[in-house]
């Protein structure tokens, strides 16, 4: 580790893991409550699992950013972090407040969670994805505000790269955005318009930037390639991203009341939200083939060329599959979103959050460079069981979608969404066979973190 | 028919390994017929084929011969499926449209990642060689 200040970064990617194994359990039960619904209930009733579901995985890639910027900052900046110990105070703030919202979640009705957070005055309810009490949304904000003030004052003292300049904009863009939550009208598209401001612009805008960042640093560190060849490709995916991705918004605009003009500029837009991720795609493997060093960290290598792929995939072929207006007129909202859902976020973002944990992890835990062996080929297999699962489960789930587009909205007999589920049940059961195999591929990452063996040094 | 060393050597001042501007250009256009250009970019990209298939460095012959097969390959997958499909009844069934989606899609992608994968070894100056249909490039 090459400054002390780094080590902040150790407890947030630990506690993104730990959430991260929660969001996984939660998503096993989900999947079974699909095909038998009253498993676990009233216990854990299907909207709470599937909120429980949602919320972690939002929390636990907040956490991996905030522990990615933390790592990645003093490095990048050649200096000490500005205040160590309010990124640790920030560290607790923002467990207990995802702790205790998911208790909340757990042991409330969320009618009456919501009615004893404050629901009268800033609603939460109905709010797919920003179901957070508003208590917790403050805290958010607050542990946002105090890591972009952290890490700002120390990027304004250091040395000033392209790198973190393109971080600390995607995080600000992060902390910016997600003020539209509190924005709440009563008119329902207006609120559904400016919902999207925080989740679109979040996934398929800001979020993009804080990966391109995490990427090309970790590219940067494993193949020695000169930093002036990766920055010019950053500038250009992060352009190119928000470029699309910015009025691409309008593919959420479709159906919801807004005027007409949305399904062209959201059609054509989104159309082109691919090209970012296929740049990344080139981007990485001509990384690789320039690479100047052989890292010893091969595991963290595998996660970092893994993620353009599997973002190409789920972001850009599996998003592009339902974004033009006409397709999205029968396939919106069914299954086949699900598929984009899961393989997107998989691939653009858990990816790169374990990219940077498997490449950081080992030198904050004292090592020259890299984890043993023997700890390295566990967290391949588990890389390839999480990945080639997920594969699984996004072509179950679009097999899913298909068949329901076509029972319930294009038969010339169309059945109700409820029959519907029922004819695509054994759709589910495979992808929850999928999602058990996931479960696996993630507890054998846990493993290798408790694999020793000699320590893999650059050579 | 052989062409003069001139013809088969096109001028660049952009490579950093001989042949490489057109292995790239090969590439590039089997990737274009797969996502903008289709048809367009495999008559341009058989142009090519044609008229440097002998070049005298192994880089650029490797690129061009290995992206017009990957091509054909991917044109026949499509035609191929189609008509099995329209040889058995036809469209009309979901069960037709879950294959047919999901095996379009898993397909193109897949010849798309080599493509890109291709695009970026003939990027480095590196031979590649498609997985099943292309065979092994010498030299």
């Amino acid at each position: 580790m090459q400054y002390k200040s780094q080590a902040v970064a150790k407890p947030y990617f630990i506690a993104a893991i730990a959430l991260f194994i929660g969001q996984i359990v939660f998503g096993a039960i989900l999947g079974l409550q699909y095909v038998v619904g009253d498993f676990l209930f009233p216990e854990i009733p299907f909207n709470v699992a599937r909120m429980v579901h949602t919320n972690l995985l939002i929390i636990w890639l907040l956490f991996g950013f905030m522990g990615a910027a933390y790592y990645m900052v003093p490095e990048e900046t050649e200096t000490e972090l500005y205040s160590p110990k309010l990124a640790i105070i920030l560290f607790w703030v923002f467990l207990a407040a995802s702790v205790l919202t998911i208790i909340g979640y757990l042991a409330v009705p969320y009618a009456t969670l919501a009615e004893m957070t404050g629901n009268d005055l800033l609603p939460t309810m109905g709010r797919e994805f920003l179901e957070q009490p508003t208590i917790t949304k403050i805290g958010i904000v607050i542990v946002c505000l105090g890591l972009l003030f952290n890490i700002s004052m120390t990027a304004l003292k250091g040395r000033k790269t392209a790198i973190i300049m393109v971080m600390i904009l995607g995080l600000w863009g992060l902390a910016l955005f997600f003020l539209f939550a509190f924005y709440n009208p009563v008119n329902l598209v207006l609120d559904k318009y400016f919902w999207w401001w925080v989740v679109h612009m979040w996934v398929e805008g800001v979020w993009e930037l804080i990966l391109g960042s995490i990427l090309a640093f970790v590219l940067i560190k494993m193949t020695g390639v000169d930093r002036e060849i990766i920055e010019k490709w950053l500038y250009v995916i992060i352009a190119m991203a928000l470029i699309s991705g910015i009025i691409g918004t309008g593919h959420h605009y479709f159906w919801i009341g807004t005027p007409d003009y949305w399904q062209w500029w959201g059609s054509i837009f989104s159309a082109i939200e691919p090209i970012p991720f296929f740049m990344m795609v080139i981007f990485a493997f001509n990384m690789v083939n320039k690479r100047k060093r052989d890292h010893p960290n091969k595991a963290a290598m595998l996660w970092a060329i893994g993620t353009p792929v599997m973002a190409f995939l789920g972001a850009g072929v599996w998003g592009f599959m339902h974004t033009l207006a006409p397709v999205n007129y029968f396939t919106h909202g069914s299954q086949i979103t699900a598929a984009h859902g899961h393989m997107a976020f998989y691939g653009a973002y858990v990816m790169v959050v374990l990219a940077i944990i498997s490449y950081a992890m080992p030198i904050l835990r004292g090592r020259a460079a890299a984890n043993s062996r023997k700890s390295q080929v566990v967290e391949m297999w588990s890389f390839w069981l999480m990945t080639v699962s997920m594969v699984f489960i996004t072509l179950f789930l679009t097999g899913a979608g298909i068949l329901q587009v076509w029972l319930q909205r294009i038969s010339e007999a169309p059945m109700g969404f409820m029959v519907v589920q029922d004819k695509i049940a054994i759709f589910y059961w495979m992808r929850e066979v999928a999602g058990i195999i996931f479960l696996l591929g993630l507890i054998l990452y846990v493993i290798s973190f408790f694999v020793g063996g000699e320590e893999e040094t650059i050579s | 028919m052989q062409h003069s060393d001139a013809e088969n050597n096109p001028p660049s001042s952009i490579e950093e390994h001989p042949g490489q501007a057109l292995a790239v250009a090969a590439e590039l256009f089997f990737l274009l017929n797969l996502v903008f250009l289709p048809i367009v970019g495999f008559i341009i990209l058989s142009g090519l084929y044609l008229r440097y298939k002998n070049h005298p460095v192994p880089l650029a012959r490797c690129h061009l011969r290995q992206a017009f097969i990957a091509s054909l390959w991917s044109g026949v997958m499509l035609v191929l499926v189609n008509a099995v499909i329209l040889f058995f009844g036809g469209y009309d069934s979901p069960a037709v449209w879950i294959i047919v989606i999901l095996y379009l899609t898993s397909f193109h992608t897949a010849f798309i990642m080599f493509g890109t994968f291709a695009l970026t070894r003939a990027m480095n100056g590196r031979h590649y060689h498609y997985p099943l249909i292309g065979r092994k490039c010498l030299g």
